[in-house]
């Protein structure tokens, strides 16, 4: 009963947060709960839930990625091209999400292969991507894409806006990966004794190099939804995105040492992240405030994490 | 060598939770004198010197006395204070750190004159300096440590260690295991003057010529109690295997009348980088091959070097007669070769994860089709193995953590039992659990060996290795020494093939 407990308290910890959070914003801001103002929250977190479940399984691998903003800007400015030089607009961001995919791909491999630790190879691969995309327009945004492309950021699915409608797909397809997958398992495996799985027979370099291949791909994903919001591709989009992103994962449960975390731990972190911006917004709050209140939020989330842990054992 | 005591032991005993390491031992170290410790693994003499260096705390009811004073260390720096020095093994130097730094670091910097917050570095290499002089060692100082080879890594955690005004006592657990012949000569004239200056040597070796060369009372262990003593000058060897050896035996060890079959495994050859030289040997279908040898033989580099861990210099392993690339441990689970690990937390268990995904890692692959599975299915198997294997958890969804080690080793016992695997390799797979969970493991290994899959058992219990193995092959100094039929075995012989390659040194 006890143990079950301590598994339950694990399993809604941040979501209580999420609770209050909405609760305490709705009461004290009437204009919270109206269903334009929620859909607003849910279009806000798409960029940032996708980006996070993808950082989600570089962590649990036990790795991080800090270049996943400049992966967003460098197959958003790819998608920009593309279109401009009269691909359609579908093929457009499909071939953007490959070119995010062989950018974690790069990432992958000079962890894996190269043997860097994931936090030096992606400081160094950000630069690389950031200063591609700056190099390759200059350092302007690149605007007059087609019209069609708004569909993507302002069209709706049976009333639902599309990043909302991207956002649950991505989240549900990565949930059955990581939960019903002999790949999904031996991610958290990998994460959490290297060493015992590699002599367990688990391709361990195979699995590394896919995830950061994977996450390439989500961050492209990402990168979709905010081209079709803005319309326009700019270098410099997603500046300082990963933070939010690892945020996210980490008051969602995801732990640094690897082996933890799921998909709808992120997804709630996201979420949380995405009301906080909201409810200040709307109490027209200082967006400076913001930002103390996510860190506070992080620490808070991980230090209640801590505690737990120590109490189990 | 004088008659005054310097440090005087009287009943001590440790416990570890299941196992009596040490029972009452009782002696007495004089000034000047090197005190050789002999015994097998497991002896107790690690313990022992562990207690004395402050690493290990004593049960009560002991008593310590150095000098004529009360001795009870709370530390490993309490014991440095008291005199007591132990040079280890293993090496704590600072790979990254310089000579300098590595050999003040303990007993601190020298700081500038008026300056207290800064470091003399001068003044710290002239300290320095005069350390390694005392052992003729020519290194750069400003060399980081990890430039040097093992063995000059080695001369220098001695030379730290004998540098010490205060020490009484110096403890020396294999030293010589690293190093070359003419350092050894090194190291044994520096110690006869250690000897002079009336400090006490506590040394561990296995090396029998070098504890008749440098020893003068030896003192044996066995089972953590005190066997006998002899003179090192006039020791005979085979005596002194007989006392390191005989012993009651107390444990059960199930054992089915075994058939060996066909060949399942043939290394050829096999070397590794470190260590492994040259070993040949077959393990057949239907028996259990014993691996003997003492810690530090080879046993586990070279069942690592077969599974695929390590990369093999040169060799070769064939399986049912062919030969195979052994290049990982993903192609040896595919050749369905099995390898429970010596080291359980470090090399075996999945921490943080649950029971069912601890067993299920070997083989994903059979929990579903495509790829995919389902937590309920791994629940299942697991749930299974808890039944077939006794295995006391309270859900197949519990942390692995939350379990005793007996049953951590069963669950990883599980694992490599749902790889399907036709050859087992198990490296020490009863350190650490209570007597019913190794009992409850032979029979298991018992059962394996019935049903025709080949068994390799790495044990430095000797009683074990003998009880459940087929035959053993005893690796001595990195090669093999020889392998015993069943009928053959008696403990004088193996440890007789166990010393055999320490002894042209």
């Amino acid at each position: 009963m006890n143990a079950n407990m301590k598994n339950i308290m694990d399993k809604i910890g941040s979501l209580l947060i999420l609770f209050v959070l909405i609760i305490v914003m709705g009461v004290i801001t009437p204009k919270f709960f109206a269903l334009d103002n929620l859909k607003n929250i849910g279009i806000q977190a798409s960029v940032n839930v996708v980006l996070s479940i993808g950082m989600l399984m570089v962590i649990i691998i036990g790795g991080i990625d800090l270049s996943i903003g400049a992966v967003l800007a460098t197959s958003g400015i790819a998608a920009a091209y593309l279109m401009r030089a009269g691909c359609p607009i579908f093929w457009a961001m499909l071939l953007s999400c490959f070119a995010g995919a062989a950018l974690g791909a790069m990432n992958g491999f000079i962890v894996t292969y190269m043997k860097l630790p994931p936090f030096v190879a992606t400081l160094g691969t950000t630069g690389i991507f950031r200063g591609v995309s700056l190099l390759i327009t200059n350092g302007l945004p690149v605007s007059q894409l087609p019209e069609g492309l708004r569909v993507i950021g302002q069209g709706t699915l049976l009333g639902i806006p599309n990043p909302i409608v991207l956002m649950v797909i991505v989240a549900v397809i990565i949930h059955i990966l990581l939960v019903y997958t002999s790949y999904g398992r031996s991610l958290y495996a990998i994460g959490s004794n290297y060493e015992a799985t590699r002599l367990s027979g688990i391709a361990i370099k195979r699995n590394t190099m896919l995830t950061y291949t994977i996450e390439g791909f989500l961050a492209a994903v990402a990168g979709v939804i905010l081209l079709g919001r803005l319309a326009v591709a700019q270098p410099n989009a997603a500046l300082g995105y990963e933070s939010n992103a690892i945020a996210a994962a980490v008051i969602g449960g995801a732990s640094f040492s690897g082996g933890r975390g799921s998909v709808k731990g992120s997804l709630v972190g996201a979420l949380i992240i995405s009301v906080l911006n909201n409810g200040f917004t709307l109490l027209g709050m200082n967006s400076f405030v913001q930002q103390i209140a996510i860190g506070v939020v992080v620490v808070l989330a991980v230090f209640a994490d801590i505690l737990q842990r120590e109490k189990v054992n | 060598m004088n008659q005054e005591k310097v440090l005087s032991v009287e009943n001590i005993s440790k416990t570890f939770p299941g196992v009596k390491a040490l029972n009452d031992i009782s002696l007495d170290l004089y000034k000047g004198e090197v005190l050789v410790l002999v015994g097998e693994n497991g002896a107790g003499k690690s313990t022992f010197v562990k207690i004395l260096s402050g690493i290990y705390t004593a049960d009560e009811g002991g008593k310590m006395t150095l000098d004529g004073k009360a001795y009870t260390p709370k530390g490993i720096r309490d014991a440095n204070s008291q005199g007591i020095y132990i040079i280890h093994q293993e090496l704590n130097m600072i790979p990254d750190m310089t000579i300098t730094e590595n050999l003040l670091l303990a007993q601190g910097f020298p700081k500038k004159k008026g300056m207290k917050c800064f470091v003399d570095w001068k003044e710290a290499d002239k300290q320095a300096q005069a350390i390694i002089d005392q052992m003729d060692l020519k290194y750069d100082l400003h060399a980081r440590v990890e430039t040097l080879s093992v063995a000059n890594q080695q001369m220098l955690e001695i030379s730290k260690a004998i540098s010490q005004e205060n020490a009484k006592v110096i403890i020396m657990d294999e030293p010589t295991a690293s190093i070359t012949s003419q350092e050894v000569d090194k190291l044994f004239g520096y110690i006869h003057k250690l000897k002079a200056r009336g400090i006490g040597i506590i040394y561990i070796s296995h090396r029998l010529e070098e504890i008749k060369r440098i020893g003068d009372r030896i003192i044996v262990l066995r089972d953590g109690t005190y066997v006998g003593e002899k003179e090192a000058a006039t020791v005979d060897v085979d005596e002194m295997i007989r006392m390191m050896v005989g012993r009651n035996v107390t444990q059960y060890y199930p054992k089915s009348e075994h058939k060996a079959g066909e060949v399942a495994l043939e290394v050829e050859g096999l070397s590794l980088h470190k260590l492994v030289k040259n070993v040949s040997l077959q393990a057949r279908k239907g028996e259990v091959l014993g691996i003997g040898g003492l810690v530090g033989a080879g046993r586990t580099e070279l069942v690592r070097g077969i599974f695929g861990a390590d990369k093999i210099a040169s060799g070769r392993v064939l399986i049912d007669g062919r030969q195979v690339k052994l290049s990982s441990p993903k192609m040896s689970v595919k050749h369905k070769i099995a390898f429970l690990t010596e080291d359980r937390k470090i090399l075996g268990l999945l921490m943080g994860q649950s029971i069912w995904s601890n067993v299920v890692i070997s083989k994903l692959s059979k929990l579903g089709r495509f790829g995919f599975l389902t937590e309920g299915r791994g629940i299942r198997v697991s749930d299974d193995y808890k039944e077939q294997l006794k295995i006391r958890m309270p859900s197949s969804r519990s942390l692995i953590e939350n379990l005793s080690g007996g049953n951590q080793q069963k669950v990883i016992f599980a694992r490599w039992l749902f790889s399907d695997s036709d050859i087992f390799i198990f490296d020490e797979p009863t350190r650490g659990i209570d007597v019913g969970a190794k009992t409850e493991m032979y029979e298991l290994i018992d059962r394996l060996v019935l049903d025709g899959k080949t068994v390799i058992l790495i044990s430095s219990d000797m009683m074990e290795l003998m009880g459940i193995s087929d035959r053993i092959a005893v690796m001595s100094n990195g090669s093999l020494a020889g392998v015993l039929e069943r009928d053959d075995f008696t403990q004088e012989k193996i440890m007789e093939l166990a010393l055999e390659g320490y002894l042209e040194k």
